[in-house]
Parts: C-alpha cells; structure tokens; sequence
C-alpha cells in the first residue's frame, strides 16, 4: 500500500508546498441507528506546488477537489498524510501557529454571495482580515483598503468601499473576494470554482484579473474547476482528479494535447469547441457516473467506465507511473511502456 | 411592416413577429424582449445565445406564455400552426397549445421535481392532465419514455431524491416528450451539470431529434455548447435580436461586434488563441442606451450608432445583423 502511493514527491528548492499521502475522510450515517460509513473523499494523494506557480485541480463533482482545496488550507483536518508548507510540517499546528498559517494562505469560494457577511460594508469586509492579524493603524488599514480595492478594478475606490454586497454584480464581488484573499500578501491561494456562478463573457475577465495578479505578488494558485478548457490559460499544471484520487498530472499544454488517462481523455473528448460540425456527430463520451466515495470500485475506480479496462485494473489499485518529465499518470496501461 | 406579414406567405412551423415583453417594476418598465421576429422551419434547432440579462428567458417565458403577474406589455404575433398564441385565450391555449405542440424543459430543472411524488408518477402527469389517460397507461407510457431517454424504468417508482443530477435531467427530457410536442424549449439545459453528463444529454437530444424530426429550442450562454445542437444561431442583446444565422456562419464567420467579442472569449482546448472579453455588462433594460444598445462597449461604435436604432440587414441570404457597420453596402 505505501508502496502505491510513493512516487509523486520530487525534490526542490523552489517547492512551495509539499503534499504526501494526504487522506481525508469523513464519517458518515445514513440514518440514526445504522453505522457510521466512511467517505473517502480524499485518498492518498501526493503533489508538490512550486513557489508562483499556478496550478488548476480539475474534476467532476464529487470528486474531492473541493475537499482537497479545504484541507490543504487547514479548513478541514486531514484524516492522515502530510503537508509540508515552506518547509515546516503544518499538518497539526496549534492555535498560533495555525494564525501564522492563516495569514500565509487565502481562499477564494464559488459563490461570493454566501461568501460575504450581508450586514457588512465592502471595506469592513476588506477590513476584518487586516484587524485579525493586527495589520497596521487604521489610515493605513484605510489605504491597504483602498489600494486592494483599486488592484482589482473596483474603481472609483470610494464609491465601492461603502457600498453593501447585495448591491454588487456577481463579478464585481468575486473581484472583492480576490481582494479579499490577497489582501495580506500571502503565498499561497486556493480558489475554488471562482468564475462556475458567473456569465460565460465575465469568467474570462475575472480569471485573467487573478492570473495577472498571481504573478505580480508571486503567489501559489490552486484553481479547482471542473471547467478544463479554461485551465490551459490560466496555469502552468493541471492536476486530474477522479473519485478522491489524483490520476493524472502533467504541465498544462502536455496534458491538453498529450492526455494520457484514459479519463482525461474521456474529459476532453467531452468539452465542444464551437464548431458547426458538432451537431452532426455524437461525442464518445463514458457512460455511468462517478462512483460512491464510501464505497469505491476495488482496483482503479475507473475501471467500469473505462473502455480499456483489463483485468488487472479490477484487482489492484493501479501504481504512479511518470511516463514523460513531469507527466504522471496512475494507470496500468503504461506499466509496462 | 413586419407584423403584416401573414402565416400562411411563410412554410415555418414558428413564427414570431415583433414580439414585445415588458414588466412593470419599481424601479421602472423593464423591456426584456423588445422587438424580436424569427422563424423556425420543421426539423431545425434554433440556438438563443447572449449573455445574462439579454432577454433570453424572458423571450422562452413568452413563447410558452408563463408569464409572471407584473406583465406590462405583451404583444406581437406567435404563430404556431396556424394559432396565434397571444391572442388565444386561456382556456384554448392550454386546449391546443400547451403540452400537445409545445413544451420546455426549465433552467435546474432537476430541482423542479415534486419531492414528495414518484418520478413516473410525475413524467405521466400531463398524459393524465391533457390526454384524459388513465393512470395506469401513463405510467406506462412514462416507462417506455425513461428507457428511450438511457434511465432504466424502474426508477419510475423511486423518489426524485433517489435519482442523481444527471437522471433527473434526463427524466425532466422525457417528460417534455412524452406529449410529443413539435416544439421543445430548451432553457440552459445542463447548466448544473458535469461536462460527461452534459455530453451524455447532448448525445441523447441530438439521438432525439433525428429520430423524432422535433424542433428545439435551444437557450444557453456557452456558445461553444450551443454549436452541439444549432442549425440556426440567434444573438439577443438586451432585449434585441441582433444576429441571425445559420450555424455554418455563424461560427465561421460572425459578422455582429458583439458576437465577434463573444466567439472570441470562448476558451478553446484544442486550438490556441489569445482569450479576449467584453468590457462592461449588459446595459439596464429599462433604460438602455439610445440607437444601438451595444455601442457603449462596442469597439466600431460611429456617431450614428449612439443616435439612431440600427436597421435589420440581410447581408447574404438567411444572415441578418442589425448594426450600422453593413448598412451602407446593402
């Protein structure tokens, strides 16, 4: 078992965050008296993150991204594993140093209309992080403010700052929540499904605010999506993810035009560009759903939607495999290759 | 001059002249279908794209006449098989209309099932309701329906709870089928779905409408989803139908600014293009912009774009604009 899940650890300088053999699980009922289950949502994963570097986790619902996004922030506990972050072990901290950690992480969340106290102006939002960790004095709270608002475009500054949510566009009060996440600086973000609750014309707009923003500070992004066409513009890596498991990870342009698992082919097989031809043909696209996370399929828990499964794949849970530099796949079919 | 025009000069199955659906609102009349005339022809897909709050759903509510309590206008003509809708009444329109010609499958419409009732039960309804079918035949019926739609029929007999995302929608399709409609709306039809999922339902309308020759049509803002199933593309913009094309030229060659800006923020896979986006968002529909209403965020905006309403243009045969950059030529 440990044996399986070695391999996605590399070693360098540069490395940001360092992710081994993660798991998160939680326990289930179904109803009052029966016993308790257990949902794998995250199992055994492995990553490292770069310093500055973007990377976008990818999959379907319930495929633990937003899990994964959650416990690497120390929102949730991870079940076990380890999280290594500049080089200290932060998978159990104390209060303080749990502070520390909040300050050097942010969070960007789907809905920025639950996201955002009703009751708040925009600047006390903008305002709490900052008193939290005792940033400053309140004229330069007060600029911070305003300089954060005026970073995303939230111009003019003072006609935003007292205005309440409810009267913001869905964009404007992602760009808020942006504002918000990267108001202490920190080094590493997670953004979670930023851009799936707004219009198709502003996700373009929002994304290309954060990338340019990422790289102007330097910051780590993790963008969980299960929107794989955007990722190509938006970050170095992408990361696939299926059924708490990470089954494919490669640097974005490799992964688009080279994919390797068969369910990251299934993926963007999946995806239309437009094109009139479309209508004409059906997409080969895998039947059924993603599994039960209590109760997965034993061996690779894509194998009863995979058109290439074998019978090892039923068996046993399939090994890490770099097939290229820096392209991995957890798949049988290229164990021997 | 438009609305003059008769049903009978046209071979179309649908054809809606100079509709107009406002709303009275605190805060004013709000005109969100303002003018629009279209057609649709036997065995055709016609795709409403835009951004939110162009009038799109507005536009389906109006074809279909559910129609909110603080309507403040609603005229024009939709002729549908020789009826005109608007001016049936009640009674007649849910007679001959509703159900047996038209039909639509709403926005999340997975949540819109009965919580309480068993999904066969409520994929049989209308039979019951409109047909005068006994129970146990819809319920048949409804069966036959899920299994044409890859549910298996035994989930007839479950709870909506019991069915996942995909199902549900899948079982919302075939209850807009199951009265054999000629028309069927299609409102953001996999909005809430994962991209497999919504391959899968594209798969099985685009099955559908070669089997059964219906006609759909088809409301989304991902313009790249809307090429799965076009034959013809409509562009609304606040309110307007600004450009109307067949599918071929629409995605080949847009002529509109504002489609251009939109086919050119669609982020592609497999070919690599720079992404662009439309500054600024859709104007207010109660007071929009005088002449155009895109030019305020239009790069080609001239004088005359800001005074007067653009005229329709047929540029080539079956590719109308409305914008002032073509009037000159024609």
């Amino acid at each position: 078992m440990l044996a399986l899940c070695k391999g996605w650890v590399k070693m360098s300088d540069n490395v940001l965050l360092r992710v081994k053999d993660l798991k998160k699980y939680f326990i289930v009922r179904r109803s009052f008296l029966s016993p308790p289950l257990i949902l794998k949502a995250v199992d055994c994963v492995s990553f490292t993150i770069n310093r500055g570097e973007a990377v976008s986790l990818v999959g379907e619902s319930g495929s633990g991204k937003t899990t994964l996004g959650k416990t690497l922030l120390k929102l949730y506990e991870p079940t076990s594993g380890q999280i290594i972050f500049k080089g200290k072990d932060v998978t159990n901290l104390d209060s303080k140093d749990l502070l520390w950690y909040r300050r050097e992480t942010g969070l960007v969340q789907q809905d920025p209309y639950g996201a955002m106290p009703s009751f708040m102006t925009i600047f006390r939002i903008l305002e709490e992080p900052l008193l939290i960790h005792k940033v400053g004095t309140k004229e330069e709270r007060r600029e911070l403010i305003f300089k954060a608002l005026e970073e995303v475009r939230l111009t003019p500054v003072e006609d935003f700052a007292f205005k309440y949510p409810h009267m913001l566009s869905g964009g404007q009060l992602q760009r808020v929540a942006i504002a918000r996440a990267l108001i202490l600086r920190p080094s590493f973000v997670v953004a979670d499904e930023p851009v799936s609750m707004l219009d198709a014309s502003v996700r373009v707009e929002i994304l290309t605010l954060m990338r340019e923003l990422q790289n102007k500070h330097g910051i780590s992004f993790i963008y969980v999506t299960h929107d794989l066409s955007t990722t190509r513009y938006f970050s170095e890596r992408i990361f696939i993810m299926y059924a708490g498991h990470i089954v494919e990870q490669a640097p974005s342009k490799s992964l688009v035009t080279d994919p390797l698992h068969p369910y990251t082919k299934a993926l963007i097989n999946a995806i239309p560009d437009p094109d009139p031809e479309n209508r004409r043909r059906l997409r080969t696209v895998p039947p059924g759903e993603p599994p039960s996370l209590i109760d997965p399929p034993p061996g690779c828990r894509f194998h009863p939607r995979c058109p290439y499964a074998m019978d090892v794949c039923k068996r046993e849970e399939p090994p890490v495999i770099e097939v290229k530099s820096g392209h991995e796949v957890k798949c049988w079919l290229y164990t021997h290759s | 001059m438009q609305a003059m025009r008769s049903y009978n000069l046209t071979d179309a199955l649908l054809s809606v002249r100079n509709l107009r659906l406002y709303f009275t609102t605190t805060k004013g009349i709000v005109k969100a279908v303002d003018g629009v005339s279209f057609d649709i022809h036997k065995g055709e897909c016609l795709a409403v794209v835009g951004e939110s709050g162009c009038g799109k759903t507005s536009l389906a509510r109006a074809l279909i006449r559910l129609l909110p309590r603080n309507v403040h206008i609603y005229q024009g003509q939709i002729i549908l098989d020789g009826y005109d809708i608007i001016k049936l009444n009640e009674e007649e329109f849910r007679k001959k209309i509703l159900w047996r010609k038209i039909t639509m499958v709403f926005q999340a419409a997975q949540n819109s099932f009965n919580p309480v009732l068993k999904v066969g039960f409520q994929i049989a309804e209308p039979l019951m309701v409109h047909f005068n079918m006994s129970k146990e035949e819809a319920l048949n019926e409804a069966r036959k329906y899920l299994r044409m739609v890859g549910v298996y029929e035994g989930f007839a007999d479950r709870y909506p709870f019991e069915l996942s995302g995909g199902m549900k929608q899948r079982a919302v399709i075939a209850m807009a089928l199951i009265t054999h409609p000629q028309i069927v709306i299609l409102d953001e039809p996999t909005s809430a779905l994962d991209v497999i999922t919504q391959a899968n339902i594209m798969n099985l309308l685009k099955t559908i409408k070669q089997e059964k020759g219906i006609n759909y049509i088809f409301i989304t803002h991902d313009i790249a989803l809307s090429s799965e199933l076009a034959d013809r593309v409509m562009v609304m913009y606040a309110g307007h139908v600004v450009e109307l094309s067949s599918a071929e030229e629409f995605y080949t060659n847009p002529l509109h600014p504002y489609s251009q800006k939109l086919l050119a923020s669609v982020p592609t896979l497999k070919v690599d293009k720079k992404l662009e986006f439309i500054p600024g968002a859709p104007p207010s529909l109660i007071d929009p912009p005088p002449g155009c209403r895109f030019h305020p965020r239009c790069p080609y905006a001239m004088d005359v774009c800001k005074r007067e309403e653009p005229p329709v243009i047929e540029v080539k045969s079956g590719h109308e604009v409305k914008c002032w950059l073509y009037a000159k030529g024609g």
